[in-house]
């Protein structure tokens, strides 16, 4: 049998999954991570084609493209892989009752993190895209009091829905 | 249907237990048990290890053909 644990603990931390990873979980996270390599390669063909076309047209507009179809597909991505976690069950835990409130904090700690890195993230990407596209300068950009409302924002609406779906893990 | 939940029942034993005896999680025998993922040999034989009987026992089943 096959021991690959450096393999594992980072298929595991992409995909969510905090119990073992056996053969069942490991075929279906095979199966998705197939039919998403092969619409991936295919994306990249067709994106690079496409932003090649806008190349000759706007260089500015083309950088644009690449960034939005990117950000939307690493979206798309997220929600589908999400779901497929969901339907196959490859997340859900069996918590002893009397661990769950320790289980509950090692999430939350685990949610402020993923909170932070989001807001941190949304809020690196704005200035980048402001900067690209000539709407204001780096220091502007930077010192922005909406870009960092914005970002925090989203940071927490990112951090409580993550709580809320490490929460639906959990099978007492 | 397979006789892997006669067998572990038959030894006093949840889904958890017969998963940890076996390396895997309890979703997964849940899964085995109503059919609905076929597991590898080596994941059938130490079920039958675990359960303490055979693999023809546990997975094997009659085929019935049909006189037409």
């Amino acid at each position: 049998m096959k021991n690959n644990k450096v393999g594992n603990f980072f298929i595991k931390r992409f995909y969510g999954i905090d119990d073992i990873l056996d053969e069942y979980k490991e075929s279906q996270v095979n199966r998705f991570g197939n039919i998403a390599f092969i619409t991936l390669l295919s994306y990249l063909i067709l994106s690079t084609f496409i932003a090649f076309l806008i190349y000759l047209v706007n260089i500015k507009w083309a950088f644009i493209f690449i960034i939005t179809s990117n950000t939307l597909l690493w979206f798309i991505y997220l929600c589908l892989g999400s779901w497929f976690i969901r339907l196959k069950k490859l997340d859900h835990i069996d918590v002893p009752s009397d661990d769950v409130n320790s289980v509950k904090q090692r999430y939350l700690k685990r949610a402020w993190g993923t909170g932070i890195g989001f807001g941190i993230g949304m809020y690196a990407l704005s200035i980048i895209l402001a900067v690209i596209s000539g709407d204001s300068t780096l220091h502007e950009s930077i010192g922005n009091v909406s870009n960092i409302i914005t970002a925090l924002f989203e940071g927490v609406i990112f951090g409580v829905c993550t709580y809320c779906w490490y929460l639906r893990k959990l099978k007492k | 249907m397979n006789r892997v939940r006669e067998y572990r029942k038959y030894l006093n034993f949840t889904q958890m237990d017969l998963a940890q005896l076996v390396g895997v999680a309890r979703q997964t025998i849940n899964l085995i048990e109503n059919d609905n993922y076929n597991p590898s040999l080596a994941l059938c034989i130490n079920i039958a290890i675990a359960l303490d009987t055979d693999l023809n026992t546990l997975f094997w089943e009659e085929i019935k053909h049909e006189k037409q």
